[in-house]
Order: structure tokens, then sequence, then C-alpha cells
């Protein structure tokens, strides 16, 4: 069985994705350093909020160096909404605090035409492969944009990135947990993969 | 093109451990088990579960929690939570259950400062805030404590307001179409459109049949449709409402 762990940044709500990954494997909750195993296949590192907040608590835990080793050691890291962004070099929402820079890019203050901000609610992801377009649920005002543009594995109308991946790290802006059936799926298979 | 799906939103309004449904926000019956009823609308396609708190006393908080954390459980679209929501600690705990977001009313009336305290904490998409109208002579005006108190304050003044503020979307509630089934409050409606909100807004109180739903959304673009009564009596079935109001070319979510 597949050891996952989950970060608890505080923010958001952290009993949803925990219900969804646990579909999948033994997952448990990391609160402290201390609370993490050895032995953990997947890391998630979930979040919905400012990324301020979130890099604060990631800094304050010492979660970016359990993070860096986890990835030096070839082992999945998946980013989810604010989790994906914190993965990022920095964020326009917070212009004074550095992001975990796993992939090299910004967070820029999503200002689209055809778009609510922030956005709420469910839009149509469209895949570079495998995974069939569908609707995902979103829930944020800013959007990350990665430097290499063939890292966007999966995108809102071919322009806003929704899934993002970089070798064993994996990162979708939408909230697979909270997007009905087809999206714990998508999640289980991301774990599993 | 729009890109957002408009979202079917049911809205459970709970009494203790209770389903309970009034019109008007008067009285009010027992119409079912919310955590049945949320998982039967999670399986028929709905978008997104408001839930309000209407009795929203310290006592029945945990009650509360334990239903929001019974609907998480089985629930995989997002649950958003209102009614009685007064603090930051308060928010923390809803999150705990499994709530996704927020839902705010009375307190932002009261201190529209908790709504800049909200939002630092948690992110501007975390809050949704709710007006609860009701026509007083030709004016509306937004009701506290589910309908209960009058804030003196119009609708018109108070989303002019909200614009000032981060907030994730606007619901906008008719307290005096609510449970009628007789159509959305399209003054209301109208005032909410002319507002010209950057977030998104929902609409609730009245509808009692798809023609209704689509009606509105031809005519008003909001970005969900909150729906009570309809859907707890069986007047309305969300996959086909979705089904119908696809065919009519308006751009709602549908899942395999």
């Amino acid at each position: 069985m597949i050891k996952i762990g989950i970060i608890d940044l505080k923010i958001n709500n952290i009993k949803s994705i925990n219900n969804a990954a646990k579909l999948f494997g033994n997952t448990y909750l990391i609160n402290s350093l201390a609370d993490y195993k050895e032995d953990t296949n997947v890391l998630i590192l979930p979040g919905n909020g400012s990324f301020f907040q979130g890099m604060k608590i990631v800094k304050e835990k010492s979660y970016d160096k359990l993070i860096f080793d986890f990835v030096k050691q070839d082992k999945k890291l998946i980013g989810i909404c604010l989790g994906l962004q914190l993965l990022m070099d920095s964020s326009e929402e917070a212009k004074d605090v550095s992001g975990l820079s796993l992939i090299e890019g910004s967070v820029k203050k999503l200002n689209e035409k055809n778009l609510k901000v922030p956005l709420l609610g469910w839009y149509d992801v469209s895949f570079k492969k495998d995974i069939k377009t569908q609707s995902f649920y979103f829930n944020n005002g800013f959007i990350v944009e990665p430097i290499k543009k063939d890292l966007i594995q999966g995108s809102i109308n071919n322009t806003i990135p929704a899934y993002v991946a970089k070798e064993n790290i994996h990162g979708f802006q939408f909230h697979p947990e909270k997007s009905s059936h087809h999206g714990v799926k998508l999640l289980g298979e991301t774990i599993l993969k | 093109m729009k890109y957002e799906k408009i979202r079917i939103i049911p809205k459970l309004e709970i009494k203790n451990q209770y389903l309970i449904k009034g019109i008007r926000y008067e009285g009010l019956r027992k119409v079912g088990d919310p955590i049945e009823v949320a998982k039967r609308y999670f399986e028929e396609g709905a978008d997104q579960i408001n839930i309000n708190d209407i009795v929203a006393s310290l006592y029945s908080r945990d009650n509360l929690y334990e239903v929001i954390n019974k609907i998480t459980d089985q629930v995989f679209i997002p649950v958003c939570v209102g009614g009685g929501v007064k603090s930051i600690e308060h928010i923390r705990e809803l999150l705990k259950s499994g709530a996704d977001r927020v839902i705010i009313n009375s307190e932002a009336l009261r201190n529209p400062k908790f709504i800049l305290e909200v939002s630092k904490t948690f992110g501007a998409q975390f809050l949704s805030i709710s007006i609860e109208a009701k026509k007083i002579g030709t004016e509306y005006y937004c009701m506290m404590d589910h309908g209960r108190e009058n804030s003196n304050k119009k609708v018109v003044d108070w989303l002019k307001e909200l614009k000032n503020y981060q907030i994730g979307e606007v619901i906008i509630n008719s307290i005096d179409n609510d449970g009628m089934e007789k159509g959305f409050d399209w003054e209301l409606a109208k005032i909410a459109d002319e507002a010209e909100l950057k977030c998104s807004k929902v609409i609730s109180g009245g509808a009692g049949n798809n023609i209704h739903i689509y009606q509105l959304l031809n005519s008003i673009n909001f970005d969900g449709i909150s729906l009570g009564a309809s859907l707890h009596f069986n007047k309305i079935k969300i996959n086909e409402l979705k089904s119908y109001l696809l065919k009519q070319k308006i751009n709602v979510n549908t899942y395999d």
C-alpha cells in the first residue's frame, strides 16, 4: 500500500483531500516535521488562499527542507491550488516572499477579459495527453506561469495553466478532490502513476 | 465566450440535525436528513452545496460540525457553509469539518471589517457574501439573522459598498419569493446585475421549474443558481435541469 503524507498548512480544508487520497493509499497528516514518516511514497502539499500565509507556515515549520529532501529522493510531490503556487519562484500576491523554486516561473494575478476574478467554479480543462477534457473546480485569484511552457500539461482554453508536471512533481491549479468522481479519479491516477 | 460553467447549487437549510424548509423564511418544517439529501444532490450532478445553519446559536454548533463532517465524507464537490459565522476561530472549526468556503451575511453588515479579516486570512476566493433581501415599500433592504432583523441598509447601497472588498461571490436571496416556487424576483435580479460586480453572483429564491431558470439565465448573467424547495419537493431534478439548459445553449457542467 502506498503511503501518502499530507502537509496541513492550517489555512484550508484538509479533510477533503485526505478523504480523496485515502481511496488510493494510506494517508496521514503532517502537522510538524516530527510527523513525517521516512517510508512515505507520495507527499501532497494542498492549500487554498494567500501565498504570504502559505509560505509563512512552510518556513516556520521548516516544511521547505522536508519538501526539498523528498523531491531529491525522486519521490512524487503533488501540489494542489496554493500548494502548486508555492512551488514557483515568486508571486505577485506577496512580492517580498520567495517561493520554493521547484518549478521555474512566477505566480501572476489573473487578468483575463473572459474570466471572473477570483475563479470560483467549474472550467473545462484540456490536457496534452491521455486525459479527457472535463470540467474541474477552481477557486483562486492567481495563476502560475512556468517559464518552460512545455511543463504545462493542462489548461483552460489553452491559455490558463491548470496542470503542471515536471519529472516527479505534479501541480494542479484546480481542486481534483472537489471535482466530482472524475476529479478524484485523476488525483488517484496521479498518485499511483 | 464565457469559460465559466453556470453552477447549480442546492441550498440546504439546517436546524439542529434536520433539513428544513419554510416559505419566506417562516413556517419551517422538517423535510429530510441533510446528509442523505446532500449525497443525492451530489450524485445527481450538483456543482456545489450551500449549507445554511439557521439556528446559528452556540449550543447547536456541535450538531452543525457533525452534519458537515458527514456530508463532506461522501460529497466530492465544494461545500460552503454559512449561518452565524462571526469569528476566524469559528471558520477554522468549519474548515476542520470539511467546509471549503464560508458564507457570511449578518456579521458583514454589522462589522464590515470582518470581511477584510477573513479575506486576509483565507484569501478573497474563500468568502461568499449572502444578501437576504426583503422588499419594504418600494425598496429592497438587507435583512439579518435569517430575516428576523432589518439592517436598514438598502441592497443597492450594500452592493455598491461590497465592490470595495475582495470577495469571491455574492449570493442574492429573495426572502419574498423564498419557497414560493413561482419564479425569481426579477426586480431584485436586475438590481444585482446593474451593480456590475467583478466577482461571481448567484441568485436564490423562487425557482419552481426549469423554465424559470432558463428565462432568467437567458436574460441576466448569473454565475450560479441556488435551489431549495424546488429540489426538496421534487419539482426540479438536477440532471434533467442540466440537460434542458444544455439544449438551450446555457453553459452548464455535466458529468459522466
